[in-house]
C-alpha cells in the first residue's frame, strides 16, 4: 500500500515539475488572518492586480502560495465581509508574508466598504456550494433560540428539511446518511441532539462551514450526496475572550485564548440544555422524574512550531441523556479526536497529516425489579489521511492524497445485570476504507478555470467473523467462519471529478461540474425519521456500495455592484445498488437483517434558484427547489419507480432580515415545502379479531404540505458609553468591555399543525370505524436567550 | 419499545398535538381474504378448522366487511384425508373432526370461490403449554400503578426456532393487538410473556391463549403487529401472504392452549 502511494505521490510530482515553465520564478506565500483573533481565514483570495486570473486562494488552513515571474507586482488579499488590503511587492527572491484583514464590521459602519471583495460566487470555480455566514446566522430565528448552521443549511436551495422531530437534512433527493458530515476532518454520525432539534454543532465554536451538493472536490468520499465540511475555531491568539449564553432551554459558554501570543491558541466551548428542570414542576409524577438532557463539549489548540510547522488538536465530545424513575435510561452520543500536523515543504508544496477517531454509540437501559438489561450499538474509526497542496505555478494547483480507515461496528449487544448474553448478541464487523486522489486546479485564459481529479477508494471487509451469504428471496446459503484481518469481500471504486467554471464577464458565469460518489456504509433506521437508534451497517459480501453520478449546470449573476447575488442551477443524479427494506424488515438486533434487505436503483432531478439581498438595511434570500427523487426494486410494486420518501415537488424558502437602528433588528423566515411521500391503505380487512390496513403501492401518498413562520427580534444592548473627557471635557464614547445582546423569538408563529406522523387506528370513540390521527409536534415555541461577550 | 420511548420523549417535552384528521384515500380493488386456521390442542385428538372468507372494504366504511358464503372449503392432511368445512354464517366455515398429525406435518387448504381456485399450505409446530399465569402490579412506563400486567409463563423446547403467537381475554372480550414472542436468545428457557400494553384493573377474569406457529405464519402476524405499534414503520405494505391465488391472508395449523386466572 505504502509503495504505492509513494509512487503515486512521485510520479504526480514528477509529471507536473516538468510541466512547469523552466524559466526563473519565485514565489510569494504565507497565511491570510483575521486582525483582531489571528484566526486563519479559509478561502481569502489572493490575487495579481497586474495579471487577469492570476493568484490563489487560502487553503483550510489559511496558507497562500502564488509563483510568478520576477518582477513589481500588487498583491490583493481579500475576503467577504473584510476590507481587502493591497501590498505592493517587488518580487526578486521568495516571499513569506503573513497578511491580516480587517473585518468590515470592526469599521464605523453606515459606510460601505466598496472594496470588499464579494463577487467570489461568480468568480470562484464551485457550484452546489452552500457556505453559511455565522454573523448572519446570528440573526436567523431558530427554535429554542439555539442558533444552529444546520437550520440555516437547510433554508438553501436543495437542502431539506427531515421536518419537525427529524435529525437530518436531505440534500439533492439524498437520504439523510449520504451526507458526509465533518468536524475538523472526523465524521459525525449522528449530527443532531434531542429527536434533531438541536444540532451537535455549537456555533460558538466554528468558523467555516461548507456544504458540497455536487462536484464535491476529490478528496472527499465515502458519502453519495453531500459532504458538510465543518471546521471549528483555533482559538483567539491575540487575547482572552469570553462569550457565551443563557437561554430558557440551553446555556453556553466559550473561553478562547492565546496560549502564547501570535504562536498558539486553545478554544473551549461547552453547552448544556435543561429542558428537564421544567418537568420538576410538573404536578405529574413520571414527567416528574423524568431527566432529558444534552451536553457538549468542543476543544481545540493549535500551536505554531515555526515558519513551516504547526500542530493541532481538536476534539468534541457530546452526549444526550434520557431518564425515566430509575427504570430506564437512554443516552447517546458522539467523540471524535483530530490531531494535525501542518508542514510546509518549501515555499509551493503544503502538507498535513492527520490522525483522526470517531465514535458514535447508544445505550438504553431498563430495570425490571432487580434485574437490568442493556442494549446497545456502536461504530468507531480510525483514520490515518495524508493530504498535499502544491501550488505549482500562478495556474495551476495540485492536491493529492490518501487515507484509511479501519472502522470496527458493533451492530448490537445486549447485557443482563452488567454480563453480555452472547446468544443475543451480533457479532462485531470490521472493515477497511482507503482511498487515493489526485486532482488540479487550472486558470485558462482569463475566463476559464478548471478543476479535474480522480480518486480511487477501495473498501474491504475483514474478519474476524461468521459471515452469511443471502440470496435474492433473503435466505442463507452460507455461513463462513473468518480470521482476523482476513478479507471477506472487497470493493473498488474509481471516481472522476470534474467541474468548470466560465466567466463571462464582471457578473456573471457559467459553471459545470460531474462527480462520481461511492458509499460503503449504510444507515439502516427502523422508522421513517432518522433516530439516535440507527445502525450504520458496512458494504459486505451481500451489500454492495451505492454508487452515485451526478451532473450539475449552474448560471451565476450578480446584480447593482454586487448587492444581489443570483444563481440557477439544474442536476440530474443516477444511483446505483440503492436499498430499501422488504415488507416487515427487522433493523435491530437481527443478525440476518442483511437479508432483509433489497437492492435497486434511483433517480433524481431538480432545478434550484437562490436569490439574495446582501447588503443594505434589507438583507435576507428567496431559495426555490422543484426537485424529484425516485427509485426502484424488483421486489416493490413489480419493478416500477416509486418517489423516494424525500421526494419533495416544491421547497420554498423566504428569509428576511431588517436592522431598524444599529441596535435592533428583526428577522423572519417563512418555508413552505410539499409533504413526504408516504405509503397509506386504500383499504381495510380483519385477521383474527383485528382490524388490517391493506396497501396498494409504496408512498403513492402525500402527507400534508408544509409550511411554517419563524420570527425574531434581537436587540443589542449599546456597546458604547459617554463619558467626559476630563482632559478636553468633551463627551467622547467609550468602548464597553461586555457586549450583550438579547434574542427573541416564536417558531411556528402562526401555529400550523404540521403533520409529524399520520396514522390509521380503530377509531377510539367508535369502534366499528377507523380513522387517521395526525400528530403534530409544535405551535408557537417563544424563547428568549441573552448572549454575551468580552 | 424504544421506538415507543422516542415517542414518549417527544410527546412529553413538547405538547403534541393529536387529532382525527379527514385525509383522501383511494379505494383499492377489493380482495378476497382468508383468516384459517386449525386448532389442536395437546389432549384432544383432533383439531378444529375454522375458515372465514370476506372482501376488504374500504378505509372509511364500517368495519363490517361483506362476506362470501358461496365457496367450497377443503381442508386435507398428510394422509390425504380431505375434510369438508360447512358454511354456518357471514362467511365462517367450519370443521371440528381434524385429525392430528405429527410435528412439521403439513395442511392444505383448498378454497374454490365462483370457480376460483384460493390455496394455502401450513406446517405443525411442536405444542407448547402454559406453565402457570401470574399478574404483578404495572410499575413500568409512565402510566405506572394504573393496573396489573399479566404474565404468561411457558418453557420453550431446546434445539429448535418456536414461534409463539398469544391472545388475552380480559372479562370475555378479547384485547386488540397482536401478541408474539420468539426463542431469541431463550432457546430452551423458561418464558415470561407480559401483556405490558394492557394493565388490567381488580376484579377481573383473565383468559390467556398461547399458539404456537410455523414460521411463514409467524412472520405474517410480525409484520401485522409492527404496523399496528405505529404509523411510520420503515416499510408499510401488506405482510407477505401465504395464501396462493387472488386472494390475501394467512391460514395456519397450530397448537393452541388455554388457561386462565382471576384476579380478585
Amino acid at each position: 500500500m505504502n509503495k504505492i502511494v509513494c509512487f503515486f505521490i512521485l510520479f504526480s510530482l514528477f509529471s507536473l515539475s516538468s510541466l512547469a515553465q523552466k524559466q526563473t520564478t519565485y514565489t510569494i506565500s504565507g497565511n491570510v488572518k483575521d486582525a483582531a483573533t489571528g484566526e486563519d481565514l479559509i478561502g481569502a483570495a489572493v490575487l495579481i492586480k497586474e495579471l487577469k486570473n492570476t493568484g490563489s486562494i487560502s487553503n483550510v488552513y489559511g496558507f497562500y502560495s502564488v509563483t510568478l515571474k520576477p518582477g513589481t507586482y500588487t498583491v490583493v488579499y481579500s475576503f467577504m465581509g473584510y476590507t481587502s488590503k493591497e501590498i505592493k511587492i517587488k518580487l526578486d527572491k521568495n516571499i513569506f508574508k503573513i497578511v491580516e484583514l480587517k473585518s468590515s464590521a470592526q469599521n464605523i459602519s453606515g459606510v460601505e466598504i466598496i472594496a470588499e471583495r464579494d463577487d467570489a460566487n461568480v468568480r470562484n470555480n464551485e457550484m452546489s456550494v452552500t457556505k453559511v455566514d455565522l454573523k448572519e446566522a446570528d440573526k436567523i430565528p431558530v427554535i429554542f433560540g439555539e442558533r444552529d448552521v444546520m437550520k440555516i443549511l437547510q433554508l438553501m436551495p436543495g437542502v431539506k428539511s427531515e421536518g419537525d422531530g427529524g435529525a437530518g437534512f436531505f440534500v439533492r433527493g439524498g437520504s439523510a446518511d449520504q451526507n458526509l458530515i465533518l468536524l475538523d476532518e472526523a465524521p459525525v454520525y449522528n449530527a443532531s441532539h434531542m429527536m434533531g432539534f438541536f444540532s451537535v454543532f455549537n456555533s460558538d465554536a466554528l468558523k467555516d462551514v461548507k456544504l458540497y451538493k455536487g462536484g464535491m472536490p476529490a478528496e472527499y468520499g465515502g458519502r453519495l450526496s453531500s459532504v458538510l465540511d465543518i471546521k471549528m475555531k483555533e482559538g483567539n491568539m491575540k487575547e482572552l475572550k469570553v462569550s457565551g449564553g443563557l437561554g430558557i432551554i440551553a446555556s453556553k459558554l466559550t473561553i478562547e485564548a492565546p496560549i502564547v501570543k501570535n504562536k498558539g491558541s486553545f478554544i473551549v466551548s461547552a453547552r448544556r440544555t435543561y429542558a428537564d428542570l421544567f418537568l420538576k414542576l410538573s404536578s405529574n409524577e413520571s414527567q416528574k422524574n423524568t431527566s432529558l438532557y444534552f451536553y457538549d463539549l468542543n476543544l481545540k489548540a493549535n500551536y505554531i512550531l515555526g515558519k513551516r510547522d504547526r500542530i493541532y488538536v481538536s476534539g468534541y465530545l457530546g452526549r444526550d441523556k434520557f431518564g425515566f424513575n430509575d427504570e430506564f435510561g437512554f443516552d447517546w452520543g458522539n467523540k471524535t479526536l483530530t490531531t494535525r500536523w501542518n508542514h510546509i515543504f518549501g515555499a509551493k508544496l503544503f502538507s498535513n497529516t492527520s490522525f483522526i477517531y470517531s465514535d458514535y454509540d447508544y445505550v438504553f437501559k431498563a430495570s425490571f425489579g432487580s434485574q437490568t438489561i442493556e442494549a446497545g450499538s456502536a461504530i468507531r474509526d480510525i483514520n490515518l489521511k495524508n493530504d498535499y497542496q502544491y501550488f505549482i505555478n500562478s495556474k495551476n494547483t495540485l492536491s493529492f492524497g490518501w487515507n484509511i480507515i479501519h472502522h470496527t461496528f458493533r451492530p448490537g449487544d445486549l447485557k443482563m445485570d452488567g454480563i453480555v448474553i452472547p446468544d443475543n448478541t451480533l457479532e462485531k464487523r470490521y472493515s477497511l476504507e482507503s482511498a487515493l486522489y489526485l486532482s488540479n486546479e487550472q486558470k485558462i485564459g482569463d475566463q476559464l478555470i478548471l478543476k479535474y481529479g480522480l480518486r480511487y477508494s477501495n473498501f474491504t471487509q475483514i474478519g474476524p467473523g461468521n459471515i452469511h451469504t443471502f440470496d435474492k428471496d433473503g435466505n442463507v446459503t452460507d455461513i463462513t467462519e473468518y480470521d482476523n484481518w482476513e478479507p471477506v469481500a472487497s470493493y473498488n471504486g474509481l471516481a472522476p471529478r470534474f467541474a468548470g467554471t466560465f466567466i463571462l464577464n464582471e457578473v456573471s458565469s457559467i459553471k459545470a461540474s460531474y462527480a462520481r460518489t461511492f458509499q460503503y456504509l449504510h444507515l439502516l433506521s427502523n422508522s421513517t425519521s432518522s433516530t439516535p437508534t440507527d445502525v450504520w451497517l458496512p458494504s459486505s459480501n451481500n451489500i454492495k456500495p451505492e454508487i452515485a453520478d451526478q451532473v450539475a449546470l449552474g448560471y451565476f449573476r450578480n446584480f447593482k455592484r454586487n448587492r444581489f447575488e443570483f444563481s440557477a442551477e439544474i442536476y440530474y443524479k443516477t444511483i446505483q445498488n440503492a436499498i430499501d427494506y422488504r415488507v416487515g424488515a427487522e433493523v435491530q438486533f437481527n443478525p440476518m437483517v442483511e437479508g432483509d434487505l433489497l437492492y435497486g436503483d434511483g433517480q433524481a432531478y431538480g432545478l434550484e434558484l437562490f436569490f439574495k439581498k446582501r447588503k443594505g438595511r434589507f438583507t435576507g434570500w428567496v431559495s426555490y427547489t422543484l426537485a424529484r427523487t425516485e427509485k426502484r426494486f424488483d421486489e416493490i410494486d413489480g419493478g416500477i419507480y416509486f418517489p423516494t420518501r424525500q421526494d419533495r415537488t416544491h421547497d420554498i424558502s423566504l428569509v428576511g432580515m431588517y436592522d431598524f437602528t444599529e441596535q435592533l433588528s428583526f428577522a423572519a423566515t417563512w418555508v413552505y415545502y410539499t409533504g413526504n411521500a408516504v405509503t397509506f391503505p386504500s383499504g381495510k380487512y380483519t385477521i383474527d379479531g383485528n382490524i388490517i390496513n391493506l396497501y396498494t403501492e409504496r408512498n403513492g401518498y402525500r402527507m400534508p404540505d408544509y409550511h411554517r413562520l419563524d420570527i425574531g427580534v434581537t436587540y443589542k444592548l449599546k456597546d458604547y458609553k459617554y463619558s467626559v473627557n476630563k482632559v478636553t471635557g468633551n463627551k467622547e464614547k467609550v468602548k464597553r468591555k461586555i457586549h450583550s445582546s438579547w434574542n427573541f423569538s416564536i417558531y411556528n408563529a402562526y401555529g400550523r399543525e404540521n403533520a409529524y406522523s399520520i396514522s390509521f387506528r380503530q377509531s377510539e370513540s367508535d369502534p366499528n370505524k377507523t380513522e387517521a390521527v395526525q400528530i403534530a409536534l409544535f405551535k408557537f415555541v417563544p424563547s428568549i436567550t441573552w448572549n454575551f461577550q468580552f | 419499545m424504544k421506538k415507543t420511548y422516542l415517542y414518549i420523549i417527544l410527546i412529553l417535552l413538547f405538547a403534541s398535538c393529536e387529532k382525527v384528521i379527514e385525509i383522501d384515500l383511494n379505494e383499492a380493488d377489493s380482495r378476497i381474504v382468508v383468516d384459517g386456521k386449525i386448532n389442536f390442542s395437546n389432549n384432544g385428538l383432533s383439531g378444529e378448522a375454522y375458515v372465514q372468507l370476506h372482501w376488504t372494504g374500504s378505509f372509511y366504511e364500517n368495519n363490517t366487511f361483506e362476506t362470501i358464503d358461496n365457496a367450497q372449503v377443503k381442508v386435507s392432511d398428510k394422509q390425504g384425508i380431505v375434510y369438508t368445512l360447512t358454511h354456518s354464517s357471514n362467511g365462517q366455515y367450519f370443521n371440528p373432526n381434524i385429525q392430528k398429525g405429527q410435528l412439521g406435518d403439513t395442511y392444505k387448504l383448498e378454497i374454490q370461490i365462483d370457480g376460483k381456485p384460493i390455496s394455502s399450505q401450513s406446517s405443525l409446530a411442536r405444542s407448547v403449554l402454559i406453565d402457570s399465569l401470574s399478574y404483578t402490579l404495572d410499575s413500568f412506563g409512565p402510566k405506572q400503578g394504573d393496573g396489573y400486567n399479566i404474565n404468561c409463563h411457558f418453557t420453550d423446547p431446546a434445539g429448535e426456532v418456536n414461534y409463539y403467537y398469544l391472545k388475552i381475554k380480559i372479562n370475555g372480550i378479547y384485547s386488540s393487538g397482536y401478541f408474539l414472542s420468539r426463542d431469541d436468545a431463550m432457546d430452551g428457557k423458561p418464558i415470561t410473556y407480559t401483556f405490558f400494553r394492557n394493565p388490567i384493573k381488580k376484579p377481573s377474569n383473565v383468559e390467556v391463549e398461547l399458539y404456537t406457529l410455523d414460521e411463514t405464519s409467524f412472520e405474517y402476524f410480525k409484520v401485522l403487529a409492527m404496523q399496528q405499534q405505529g404509523g411510520m414503520s420503515t416499510a408499510p405494505g401488506n405482510p407477505p401472504s401465504n395464501i396462493e391465488g387472488e386472494a390475501i391472508g394467512v391460514f395456519r395449523a397450530n397448537y393452541m392452549d388455554i388457561q386462565s386466572i382471576s384476579v380478585p
